[in-house]
């Protein structure tokens, strides 16, 4: 054999024994980045155009200095157009909110104002749009609810998108489809609703305005839609409230009984990064955030909005954030894995770190759900592209893995008080677990 | 307790400003891994730089008319930029040039490589790209040249300099 067959050889038998891992997670959230950074890019470099106009004004133009400094400082800040197209809402300051705190806004003439009362129906049984992805899912109440993402949506943050309610035993005409929204979504069942946030693009920023929308958790009927002060990313339905995280890192507080009052929590000191997902404790003291930039979870006085602690999180990017009676669990990426990794409430100090090795699995895409009881106790299901496994709330200790039975790339599965559940095309299909993985 | 729930994006959609990714990626997600993985003796550097290659490929959707070609060149560059990297992280005092024997000498404890990639390593990176496109990648002498942005004479000398200095190693692992 020659150098060059025997060169080809070895390299081809070397590259061989690599099997690489499945890519797509990696590679979408990869280009997510890059779409932050260029629309990042795109928002600064005028903003820096604008402030060198004025330094040379204010060389050129004598006597106009101060006029002009004002002006200036009022320029950075790529979305401040966004905003300035807003409805003007005035603006009231409660008395007993200790400074800083929470502002509280009304919108003009209540309710009917900043509403927009629903009237598209949602059609009945699950029905995925052809051509639509079905995103994270969720088990809740007798249903799996998931999102359909349109292929626009997905590639553009620009498209249509819906929410699908699966029910756990029956089949897939007894739930119900939404009518399109501008997509993509982020849901949470809570608070006497089902709650989304309309142009919820993960690991992106964007600058268009989002919608609050309030659907019915049954039939997925749209009751009402709220306007938001500026593009969000995530939302929580608990404690009796909505909690809706914007991609300037601030939080917004919906009374569901009077969803125009906003309470609004600004964003954290020295944090630039979208409020990736938010989640309330359970008692309702305390608020987390997952914020992109810095990329770290953040606790809050629930009531106040007054940042207590701060975790830094060693990755480039976050997907979640769950608060539980026993601890917070945020789930994020450290490079080309996946890790989740817990926190206690209260001080965010960190005791367990899962990746998919713990039940053997890649570590490139893992997803997460808490299952929790009254009392505290419950699990926390990991999973990844095969495989999933259960893990103890309190402490995080490894319990059991199990099978996923559909190991198509990126089929949802959510875990939930009925089970565990895998989405398909044809609707949910129940997971078999081990019996230690069952809250008992 | 209500759980929060997000839309993570899955994979672009066939049909949608550009190729049919999906077949795209699965005819040459593994070959990309494989090809970096080689340039730069870590399959793991390998994954990220075949994501980031194909997170590129995406982003320029149709505007690209090849896209084997494309991916092929901007794993090479995304290597080739990725070994740099490694060799001023280590803050030599006196960084060798990429292409001087022995500039990548710095990654080799970063990776538990096989004797070939291990081998491949101690080449100047112009000579290892030339041999694993050629050899590994089985691209004719103009592809390689177009890959590398550089002439086919240019490409000769860099394998037959390469195989010549591969020559011990390739009979010791007879």
């Amino acid at each position: 054999m020659n150098p060059e067959d025997r060169l080809a050889s070895l390299m081809r038998a070397d590259a061989g024994s690599r099997q690489p891992g499945d890519g797509r997670h990696g590679i979408t959230r990869r280009l997510a980045a890059r779409r932050r950074a260029r629309q990042l890019r795109r928002a600064i470099i005028p903003a820096a155009a604008a402030v060198v106009a004025v330094a040379l004004a204010l060389i050129l133009l004598p006597g106009g200095a101060s006029t002009q400094r004002v002006h200036a400082a009022n320029q950075p800040g790529g979305t401040g157009t966004a905003r300035g197209t807003r409805p003007p809402a005035p603006t009231t300051t409660p008395s007993s909110s200790p400074s800083p705190g929470p502002s509280v806004t009304s919108a003009a003439g209540g309710p009917s104002a900043s509403s927009t009362t629903a009237s598209a129906a949602a059609t009945g049984g699950a029905r995925l749009p052809a051509g639509y992805d079905l995103g994270q899912a969720t088990e809740q109440s007798g249903s799996v609810y998931a999102t359909g993402t349109s292929p626009a949506a997905q590639n553009t943050g620009s498209g249509s998108a819906v929410v699908l309610r699966y029910p756990v035993s029956g089949p897939t005409s007894d739930g119900a489809t939404s009518s399109p929204l501008p997509g993509p979504l982020a849901y949470s069942l809570g608070s006497g609703g089902l709650w989304v946030v309309t142009g919820a693009q993960p690991y992106a920023s964007s600058t268009a305005l989002s919608t609050l929308v309030e659907l019915d958790s049954q039939t997925l009927a749209t009751r009402a839609s709220y306007p938001l002060t500026g593009p969000a990313g995530s939302v929580d339905a608990a404690g009796g409230a909505v909690w809706v995280g914007l991609d300037s890192g601030a939080v917004e507080r919906f009374d569901p009984a009077h969803p125009a009052a906003v309470m609004a929590f600004p964003s954290p000191s020295g944090g630039s990064g979208a409020a990736e997902s938010v989640s309330l404790s359970p008692d309702g003291s305390l608020l987390y955030e997952l914020i992109q930039q810095p990329l770290a979870v953040v606790e809050r006085d629930a009531s106040t909005g007054k940042v207590l602690h701060t975790a830094s999180l060693a990755g480039p990017g976050g997907d979640t954030v769950i608060a539980t009676a026993y601890g917070v669990w945020a789930h994020f990426a450290t490079g080309m894995a996946d890790t989740v990794e817990g926190f206690t409430a209260a001080h965010l100090t960190s005791y367990a770190n899962i990746g998919g090795t713990d039940f053997g699995e890649s570590s490139e895409r893992l997803g997460d759900a808490v299952v929790g009881r009254a009392d505290g106790t419950g699990r926390l299901y990991v999973w990844g592209y095969q495989r999933a496994g259960c893990f103890d709330l309190k402490s995080g200790t490894f319990i059991a893995a199990f099978a996923l039975p559909d190991t198509a790339n990126g089929t949802p599965v959510a875990a939930g008080p009925d089970g565990v559940f895998q989405l398909g095309p044809q609707g949910s299909q129940r997971v078999t677990i081990p019996a230690t993985c069952t809250v008992g | 307790m209500s759980e929060p729930s997000k839309a993570v994006p899955p994979f672009p959609a066939a049909g949608v400003g550009g190729p049919d990714w999906e077949p795209l990626y699965r005819s040459h997600y593994a070959g990309s891994v494989r090809l970096a993985g080689l340039l730069t003796g870590d399959y793991h550097h390998g994954e990220e730089i075949a994501q980031d290659a194909f997170a590129r490929l995406l982003e320029a959707g149709a505007r690209v008319e090849n896209p084997a070609a494309y991916l092929r060149a901007t794993v090479v560059n995304l290597s080739r930029s990725r070994l740099r990297r490694l060799v001023l992280a280590r803050r030599r005092p006196d960084p060798a040039s990429p292409d001087s024997p022995g500039a990548d000498e710095g990654i080799e404890a970063a990776a538990a490589a096989g004797a070939i990639r291990a081998a491949l390593r101690r080449l100047p990176t112009r000579q290892r790209e030339a041999l694993v496109l050629r050899f590994y990648g089985d691209l004719s002498l103009a592809e390689v040249a177009s890959t590398m942005g550089v002439s086919e004479g240019a490409v000769k000398t860099h394998l037959h300099r390469g195989l010549a200095a591969l020559a011990p190693q390739l009979e010791a692992l007879r």
